[in-house]
């Protein structure tokens, strides 16, 4: 198991970009500004349990998710579409882009799946860790989804889940400007339909369509 | 365009009315124009102007607060049946009717899902441009197995109105010689992938008595001269027709048949005037004109002519006509047959399948090609019919290489996921059966018999089923689907038959409500459009399709149309009308 490492990890990810001021920020809402600086100075093994050992609140204002289930979402976006040559889930702000899109364009069963599922990997974070989802290492964020995604453990409705809710962290990335333009190859005016390019294995798809 | 294009009130009495501005309507306008006769198109909805009002033209899907997709509140509150359309989307709801305002019922345990475009230009801006030719098996197939009354027209009728709209319209495809898919007056066709030539040689090598063409779309591949002084100009492949296209390079009403028939100086346009209904006098068995409630302010005029085309789209043309009750026709005007309202129908796209064609991993494409290929109808005719049930379908798809919105269901978390999710995927081709509905009385649309809608018109009450012959030609689409499929080699084959779930009106092809027909005694129209009972009065749009076909129907509401202005013009001038 994993001592204090996390921590560490932790503040890797937090200290060098400046919209993870946000993640901060709402640490810093949910357990007070001494607790999160704490935690994110890297220097208070049991702070950081304390804030693992947080059980996940229902949200008080209305909105979709708790602020602790928002931390969870945020790092979500991190593990599954990490910085590569091209930004993060996280910098081209599908965190923000998910609660806003079940809120506006999706049914309240799809939200609930959402809530679930969020709340089911940071459960398993605390039970196979011992630590809450955003605190563990990335390589063991990555190990815990994986095995939610095709590990027999995890039930159909939990993969089912899963699934709606990366395919919508996708969906945000892909439909931003950053992932239509950067990541993919946008043709805003394409000029003309030519049926047959040749393509190779560094050819990128095209971006994204009109609508969806 | 002048200002003085749009009218309110006027006492004029015009040469023409012309209701409804949609693909038919827009090409009743321009013909009447064109002959020199005084028109007023007469429009429910808002001006929509070519170009001034796409405005969301360009903006791709990051500009809209939630990517395209439409709030929950406002589809619920506005839109619950016109979301059920596939171009529905926040970047083209304003061309969509709103539900609430447009309120109509169905018979319990039926539905019926009906696509409304109430503005200048109508569906015109929305459609999906195929465009085919019927051809003389269609016209012939009521007649041939009995199923309906026989049209009063054949394909000759039809071929030189067909060859006009077509010059003018501009169409691409490819000339294939097939007796029951005739050749059209054709622009270049649009491309096919190399997946789709392939598949196509497969097909076509085992199934000799079928064809995998290029789909045939009112795009301007390469635009003439008519085209150019129409201020049209080569398609883009941006595939974002339903948005409005400033480079006119789709047909739509704006683009096209409103320039050239206002250049004329005869058009006038009264917008915000809803139909109510007809103005007939009993003496002279006449219409004079039409009594209009305005959209907006909901108070009331008149407007008058010679004649009165209906161009108001299937369903709502014969609300018009059943809302006119005279002395003479207690039942709807032109209704001495009973026909009227009966015999709805819209095309069955209920069954398909789809699967991977392997390899061509270096072939991909460029641009958003606006329209897909074609496997034209196979069974034409009697002879040719399956066992089990009558007529027959076509099959629409096209083949594209996966992208991100399939491939994000993949297992993956992490870099090499995402990297993934860049590259194009598997190649997969699609074949979707548009199958022909039946005419039948039982199937039908009528007058509320108490509720009205905000202009105090009576509601369309509508009672509209999929009989047995369309179920098993359902069945038997999904299964040829999956073994043309099969035999041109595709893997990974999915199926889908979902004619227990979906409602008539969705394929937005409805047709049949005031058939045309040579006696008087089961139609409503002579073979020009004409109303048995009341001679200048004619319904040029869907409303007067005596059976389906399986082809896409508004090429032919546009050669049937110009067929029946030139008649008409003739009969004026002639004093017989």
């Amino acid at each position: 198991m994993p001592t204090n490492s996390n921590i560490t990890e932790l503040e890797k990810k937090t200290c060098d970009e400046d919209n993870r001021r946000v993640f901060m920020k709402k640490m810093a809402a949910l357990f007070g500004a001494t607790t999160a600086a704490a935690v994110l100075s890297g220097c208070s093994v049991p702070m950081a349990q304390q804030f693992a050992a947080q059980r996940p609140k229902p949200p008080q204002n209305g909105k979709l998710f708790s602020e602790h289930e928002l931390t969870v979402l945020y790092s979500l976006c991190e593990t599954i579409l990490p910085k590569t040559d091209t930004p993060s889930g996280v910098e081209v702000g599908c965190h923000e882009f998910v609660p806003h899109q079940l809120q506006h364009c999706h049914t309240k069963q799809q939200q609930d799946d959402c809530i679930q599922i969020i709340n089911t990997v940071d459960m398993q974070a605390n039970n196979e860790f011992g630590k809450t989802f955003p605190l563990l290492q990335p390589q063991q964020q990555q190990q815990l989804l994986t095995k939610i995604e095709i590990d027999d453990k995890s039930s159909d409705i939990q993969k089912e889940q899963f699934s709606f809710l990366k395919a919508l962290i996708v969906f945000g990335y892909f439909t931003s400007e950053v992932g239509a333009t950067q990541a993919l190859n946008y043709q805003a005016v394409p000029g003309s339909f030519i049926g047959s390019i040749p393509a190779n294995s560094d050819t990128k798809s095209w971006g994204s369509l009109a609508y969806y | 365009m002048t200002t003085d294009l749009y009218i309110h009130e006027s006492d004029q009495v015009y040469d023409a009315i012309v209701v409804g501005s949609g693909i038919t309507g827009g090409f009743a306008a321009k013909e009447f124009c064109e002959r020199g006769m005084q028109t007023l198109m007469i429009e429910r909805g808002r001006v929509v102007e070519h170009r001034k009002d796409y405005i969301t033209e360009g903006k791709a899907p990051w500009e809209f607060e939630n990517r395209t997709k439409v709030d929950n509140l406002l589809t619920e509150e506005k839109y619950a049946v016109q979301k059920k359309c596939y171009a529905f989307s926040d970047a083209t709801k304003h061309f969509f009717g709103n539900d609430k305002d447009l309120p109509y019922s169905t018979e319990e345990g039926t539905g019926f899902d009906w696509i409304r475009a109430n503005q200048l230009g109508g569906k015109s801006l929305l459609w999906h441009r195929q465009s085919y030719r019927f051809s003389d098996f269609d016209f012939s197939a009521n007649k041939a197995d009995g199923h309906g009354n026989d049209w009063p027209i054949r394909y000759k009728d039809l071929e030189s109105w067909y060859s006009y709209v077509e010059t003018f319209v501009g169409i691409s495809g490819s000339d294939e010689n097939l007796e029951q898919l005739p050749n059209s007056e054709f622009l270049p066709p649009l491309e096919m992938t190399a997946p789709e030539i392939h598949v196509k040689q497969k097909i076509e090598q085992h199934f000799p008595d079928r064809q995998l063409i290029m789909g045939r779309t009112a795009h301007l591949t390469k635009p003439t001269q008519l085209h150019l002084e129409q201020g049209r100009v080569t398609c883009q492949a941006r595939s974002e027709c339903h948005k409005g296209c400033s480079f006119g390079a789709y047909f739509s009403t704006q683009s096209s048949t409103l320039p050239a028939a206002a250049k004329t100086g005869n058009l006038s346009i009264a917008p915000n005037s809803v139909v109510h209904s007809l103005i007939y006098d009993e003496k002279t068995k006449r219409v004079k004109g039409v009594r209009v409630v305005d959209n907006d302010d909901l108070s009331t005029r008149e407007y008058f002519a010679k004649v009165v085309f209906l161009c108001a789209s299937t369903l709502g043309s014969a609300q018009i006509m059943l809302n006119t009750k005279t002395k003479s026709f207690p039942n709807g005007i032109a209704n001495s047959s009973g026909v009227l309202g009966h015999y709805l129908m819209d095309h069955n796209f209920n069954a398909g399948a789809i699967g991977t064609v392997e390899g061509f991993e270096d072939e991909y494409y460029s641009g958003r090609r606006p329209g897909g290929i074609l496997v034209p109808n196979f069974q034409y005719k009697p002879s040719l019919y399956k066992q089990g049930y009558v007529r027959g379908y076509g099959l629409a798809g096209g083949s594209h290489r996966e992208n991100w919105p399939t491939n994000a269901h993949q297992p993956g978390i992490g870099a090499d996921y995402k990297t993934k999710l860049t590259k194009p995927g598997r190649w997969r081709m699609d074949l979707n059966a548009q199958g022909e509905m039946l005419p039948r009385f039982d199937n039908y649309m009528a007058l509320h018999p108490t509720k009205t809608d905000k202009w105090g018109i009576p509601l369309i009450h509508i009672d509209c089923t999929w009989s047995e012959n369309e179920k098993l030609m359902m069945a038997d689409a999904e299964q040829t689907a999956v073994d043309m499929l099969t035999k041109a080699g595709l893997i990974e084959i999915e199926s889908y038959n979902s004619v227990d779930t979906r409602n008539p009106g969705i394929a937005i092809h409805e047709v049949g409500t005031a058939r045309m027909g040579r006696d008087p005694k089961d139609s409503v129209l002579n073979s020009f459009n004409q109303c048995h009972d009341v001679d200048n009065l004619f319904v040029t749009d869907g409303a007067s399709f005596c059976s389906t076909a399986v082809q896409n129907p508004s090429l032919t509401f546009m050669a049937i149309t110009v067929r029946a202005v030139d008649y008409c013009v003739k009969e004026m001038k002639a004093r017989r009308i």
